[in-house]
């Protein structure tokens, strides 16, 4: 499978007026045609600042100060604002936001504000585009009529289906999903999800899908990309990550250690003692030392790099690598 | 720890809440309620942790508040400790009922107010129910409860303003200040669903320790059936204002009867391998209709992959009834359905 | 929060501490007052022509002679004459003192004023030499009175005969008005009437006083030279001293100004707060006569109302309050119906709080910030608009304030005539003080709102 997305070295640090928040501190991934990749970590790690690096839309005060994203060959980093927007943006990725239900204007019909996000990205007859955003809207399973219909007309689960539909529309060949099932009810939820299946299946997209729950990721992931305090602590597959043998990182162990099953009798939830680090000033050497069960004096000293531990099975963490 | 004795017993209760009328139905004399819970009847049992689980919508939240008395009864009775709380009505008896029944709410940073240091939140209840004027007695059970909800040390958390907590030790904070009036029920709205996963058992295990060290009662109010099976003694199903299911958690999960429930615990995402290609199989139709017109006879018809005429034609909702010991549920069919799960 | 914590934070923020600096000093101002002006008296005789009469009119500040090529003559008094007395007959004596005076001006000034308080009778003398060696004189004048009596001359009407017949030596042109003054300082040339040179040196006045009577008495007498330019501020077409006006003033602006604001701003806040809470009926009753207070003019009813009493500055506040507080109603209201669906103020009802509590405690601190921003944007409002009432006659005749002296510069023409000193301080005094109390304002904001703290 090829690559669509390669992302090397990337930095996005915010300038506040406290200092410097190094958000994202030298991230290096990549993503395969077809696959959805999991995105996962708690509040402050970084991830909904990548996906919005991935557009290069990070908000302000941030920047992109170093590193590479490539897409379909092409290093956007260093496009132009305008070039971005024709070509890339919606075209090539495009993202569902995070809540992004809650954002459709409420006094616009869904038709006219789907046409007036297509009509913006190419140009094309108003007929034209109504048949294609008909086609999309039948795709996530909802009815035409839909469109008459103004946003407080619709459950959150239509919402979001809206959204997805006009994240698709120009058919691009990734998707940042950012939260897409937080905000709804679990049976949405899971319907939402089987949806999303669905269309990498039928449309075969790339997914890039952000969450904080590891058991959503559990069941959307083909392989799970693990970020703690601004940087990758692990990169494994689905059955590496959730499988019999289980994760590698301590970090990943405890997050998982933490998230109850239902269907299991759990005696002890486990939790990781502390919180995330604040990112003005990162702990020298493994960020996740401070909470960490097994670290040792090389964790405080040396930030471990990013390794292959086993085909396809990446992670950052001294304890780790086996010699 | 956990008796029989019944601390809280609602029976039958309902909250309708009125709805705009357009001019011809005002004309016509028609009212339009939004049913938003609707007949629901469950006891708890002291020392227990019950938890109200559905989705938005479902009632359980009115249901809460209506025990919290932050909502009037449309019709209905709340008995706590014997008493029927709706026919408290001086002030001294309303203000007695609260001191002994608290809340803990889903947002922790909104709950308390952001200009009150956290010694000002924890004083709060103890000035507004004058248990003591001096300020060290004050200062004494404000340090014991930030204790009880391993705040410690005491001091350091004090003086500093909610802004400067994490989410999880705002919650402590929120815990502490029900604590400080010696409660017997505390009603638990979501109380971790916007807290880092990696804190929010944390912050579980210190409300059962809390539980079990003040012989408390829990009302724990959510959506998320997995932290519910962790935490709860007994679950109770909501479904547009009333309950489908009501039994312990292990019953619910492994040996769920209603269609609603086996559809919930289908959806609940699990961090197994091996899913990520699957598209799993939810057993329910359509979506939630709204409270405003539910649906006729059984209200969950309509959305049951197994509904039979017999189901809304000409009668009413189904009530609980107990299948084994301690497990109800309100279903015509259960029997049948389970019958063709089994040979399935 | 503790006082003691208060003031560290308060110290902390700059604005607050200006703001604190100029409110400082004009506390100061208006305590110290007294010791400030020239006219300790200028409040409550602002209208007293007799307490002014000895200044110009118009004149501009002293300090301007520092920026102009002419140096004007500033307005001087001479107190302390030396009379050296001598008893002529056993009725009649003869005070006499001379006064040297060193002109070194290009512009004479408006006028000599010699005065003093008397009982009995005698005559006024007044000579003056000049520094040419030419005399003028000047004043011969008689006086009598049994009973106590204040004297006063002033040159320019006084001298105007003879030194028309001075100038008349030198410079041969039918009358026409002659400017005693100017012809006094002035080099006795051909041009002494229509094109005055000064003359520059010391001036000999001597002073006779003879008394014609046993038991004449003279008190207080004093020379005052009304300058061409007068006081550290300058003086108004009714030759009042602006310094002391302005100074005298100061703790009108800030009585007014404080009283008026925070009463009415302190009323206003509750009452939306109060009609939020409660909602329904009472807030719809609450709105209701909120608008009947809004849409009666002010003006009028305060005429109607002079009609009935006599105008009082204390009068003046109450109505001002009773109609002010309208001010902050509506934005208070629709910033409490949000608070007041905030989570924490239902927790605190969870707890049994009562409604007062949930009021005071809860919801009228966070509009606090509020309230002070309002409060120093409605201090300028309270002091312009006791000036427009005063200035229909409705205001308290017996005292002065900055706004009136804006409205008298304003109708007295100082626009038009160029009397900047007269129209510029009261508006920078009012401006100050308005600066004064929003700097105040944010610094308690950065305070009280505790988020926007650095620590």
């Amino acid at each position: 499978m090829s690559e669509v997305l390669t992302v090397n070295n990337l930095k996005l640090y915010y300038f506040t007026r406290k200092g410097v928040v190094k958000a994202l501190d030298d991230v290096s991934f990549s993503l395969k045609e077809g696959e959805t990749l999991g995105l996962v970590g708690e509040s402050g790690c970084g991830k909904t600042t990548l996906g919005m690096g991935l557009l290069r839309m990070p908000s302000p005060p941030g920047k992109i100060v170093d590193g590479e994203i490539i897409i379909d060959n092409e290093n956007i980093i260093h496009l132009k604002e305008n070039e971005l927007r024709k070509r890339i943006r919606w075209n090539k990725i495009s993202m569902i936001f995070q809540g992004a239900m809650n954002s459709l204007t409420p006094v616009y019909s869904i038709k006219k504000q789907m046409l007036e996000t297509l009509l913006n990205h190419r140009e094309m007859e108003e007929e034209q585009a109504l048949e294609i955003i008909k086609k999309y809207i039948n795709y996530v399973g909802l009815s035409e009529d839909v469109l008459k219909r103004y946003p407080h007309e619709l459950s959150g689960g239509m919402k979001q289906r809206v959204v997805i539909a006009t994240a698709l529309f120009l058919e691009p060949k990734i998707v940042i999903a950012d939260e897409p099932t937080t905000a709804l009810d679990v049976v949405v939820q899971a319907q939402i999800i089987n949806l999303l299946k669905k269309l990498k299946h039928d449309l075969n997209l790339s997914f890039i899908f952000i969450t904080h729950d590891l058991a959503t990721e559990a069941e959307v992931a083909d392989r799970i990309m693990v970020m703690y305090a601004g940087k990758i602590a692990e990169i494994g597959t689905n059955n590496q990550i959730y499988g019999k043998q289980g994760p590698s990182h301590p970090y990943t162990k405890g997050l998982l250690g933490a998230t109850p099953k239902l269907r299991e009798k759990v005696e002890e939830l486990a939790f990781i003692p502390g919180t995330p680090p604040d990112l003005l000033n990162p702990p020298t050497g493994c960020r996740f030392h401070e909470r960490c069960p097994v670290a040792f004096d090389k964790c405080i000293l040396n930030e471990p790099p990013l390794k292959e531990i086993e085909p396809e099975h990446f992670v950052a963490c001294w304890r780790c690598y086996d010699e | 720890m956990m008796n029989d004795e019944i601390i809280l017993s609602v029976k039958n209760i309902k909250k309708w809440f009125p709805l705009r009328r357009s001019v011809t139905e005002v004309f016509k004399g028609k009212k339009r309620w939004v049913k938003a819970v609707d007949g629901v009847t469950f006891n708890i049992k002291k020392g227990e942790i019950f938890a109200l689980i559905g989705e938005s919508g479902c009632g359980k939240t009115t249901t809460g508040r209506l025990i919290m008395k932050l909502e009037e009864l449309t019709s209905g009775q709340i008995i706590f400790k014997g008493a029927d709380t709706s026919t408290l009505s001086s002030s001294t008896e309303i203000k007695k009922y609260r001191e002994e029944v608290q809340m803990v709410f889903q947002d922790p940073y909104a709950s308390m107010n952001p200009r009150f240091r956290v010694r000002d939140v924890l004083y709060e209840p103890l000035i507004i129910h004058k248990k003591t004027k001096d300020s060290r007695e004050m200062e004494k059970i404000a340090r014991r409860a930030l204790e009880e909800v391993k705040l410690t040390p005491p001091e350091e958390f004090l003086d500093r303003f909610p802004h400067m907590l994490s989410g999880g030790q705002r919650q402590r904070v929120a815990t502490a200040r029900t604590l400080v009036l010696s409660p017997d029920l505390i009603i638990a709205d979501e109380p971790v669903s916007m807290i880092d996963l990696s804190t929010r058992a944390e912050i579980l295990h210190m409300m059962k320790e809390v539980q079990v060290n003040l012989n408390l009662t829990y009302l724990y109010i959510t959506h998320d059936l997995s932290t519910a099976r962790y935490f709860c003694d007994r679950i109770a199903v909501m479904y547009l204002g009333r309950i489908v299911e009501l039994g312990t958690s292990d019953e619910i999960i492994e040996n769920p009867l209603h269609p609603y429930t086996k559809a919930l615990i289908a959806a609940v995402p699990e961090p197994i391998a091996g899913k990520e290609n699957i598209i799993k199989d939810i057993p329910i139709k359509g979506e939630i209709p709204s409270a405003a017109n539910i649906p006729k006879g059984c209200r969950f018809h309509n959305r049951c992959i197994y509904s039979k005429p017999s189901c809304y034609e000409n009668v009413d909702d189904p009530e609980l009834v107990e299948e084994s010991n301690g497990h109800y549920v309100a279903c015509y069919r259960y029997k049948e359905i389970n019958q063709e799960s089994q040979n399935i | 929060m503790q006082l003691a914590d208060f003031w560290k934070e308060f110290k902390q923020v700059k604005f607050g501490i200006i703001g604190l600096i100029f409110l400082v000093i004009f506390i100061l101002i208006t305590i110290f007052e007294h010791f400030l002006i020239p006219f300790p008296e200028a409040s409550t005789r602002w209208r007293d022509i007799t307490y002014w009469e000895d200044n110009p009119r118009n004149a501009p500040p002293v300090w301007i002679n520092w920026f102009t090529e002419k140096d004007y003559t500033p307005t001087t008094y001479m107190n302390n004459l030396e009379f050296e007395e001598k008893t002529i007959s056993p009725t009649m004596s003869v005070s006499t003192a001379i006064l040297e005076y060193d002109y070194n001006y290009d512009v004479p000034p408006i006028d000599l004023i010699y005065r003093g308080r008397f009982k009995g009778s005698f005559t006024l003398n007044i000579v003056l030499e000049r520094p040419d060696g030419n005399t003028i004189n000047l004043v011969n004048k008689n006086f009598s009175s049994p009973t106590w009596k204040d004297f006063r001359i002033a040159i320019s009407n006084e001298a105007k005969n003879s030194v028309q017949s001075f100038a008349k030596r030198f410079q041969n042109i039918s009358s026409q008005t002659i400017k005693v003054n100017s012809i006094i300082f002035s080099e006795a040339n051909k041009e002494i009437i229509t094109n005055p040179v000064p003359l520059k040196g010391t001036y000999k006045f001597n002073i006779n006083i003879i008394k014609t009577s046993a038991d004449t008495v003279i008190e207080e007498p004093r020379l005052i030279f009304s300058g061409a330019v007068s006081g550290i501020l300058g003086t108004d077409n009714a030759k009042r001293d602006i310094w002391s006006g302005l100074i005298a003033g100061t703790k009108w602006a800030l009585f007014i100004g404080l009283l008026t604001s925070a009463i009415s701003i302190s009323v206003g806040v509750i009452y939306g707060v109060v009609s939020a809470y409660y909602g329904g009926l009472v807030d719809s009753i609450m709105q209701r006569i909120w608008e009947i207070f809004m849409n009666i003019p002010l003006l009028p009813v305060l005429i109607v109302l002079s009609a009935i009493f006599k105008p009082s500055i204390w009068s003046l506040i109450t109505m001002m309050c009773l109609f002010f507080w309208v001010g902050p109603v509506k934005t208070v209201r629709s910033m409490a119906l949000q608070i007041k669906e905030e989570t924490y103020v239902e927790a605190a009802k969870a707890l049994g709080a009562s409604n007062g509590r949930i009021i005071f405690k809860h919801m009228v601190p966070i509009l606090i910030p509020y309230a002070f921003a309002s409060m120093a944007l409605n201090v300028p409002s309270a002091i312009l608009y006791e000036a427009t009432v005063s200035l229909l006659g409705l205001g308290d005749a017996t005292i002065v304030t900055w706004g009136q002296i804006l409205h008298d510069a304003m109708n007295g023409g100082a626009v038009t005539n160029g009397l900047w000193w007269w129209v510029v301080p009261p508006g920078i005094s009012i401006a100050l003080i308005g600066m004064t109390f929003a700097f105040i304002g944010f610094a308690m904001d950065t305070i009280l709102n505790p988020k926007l703290r650095t620590r």
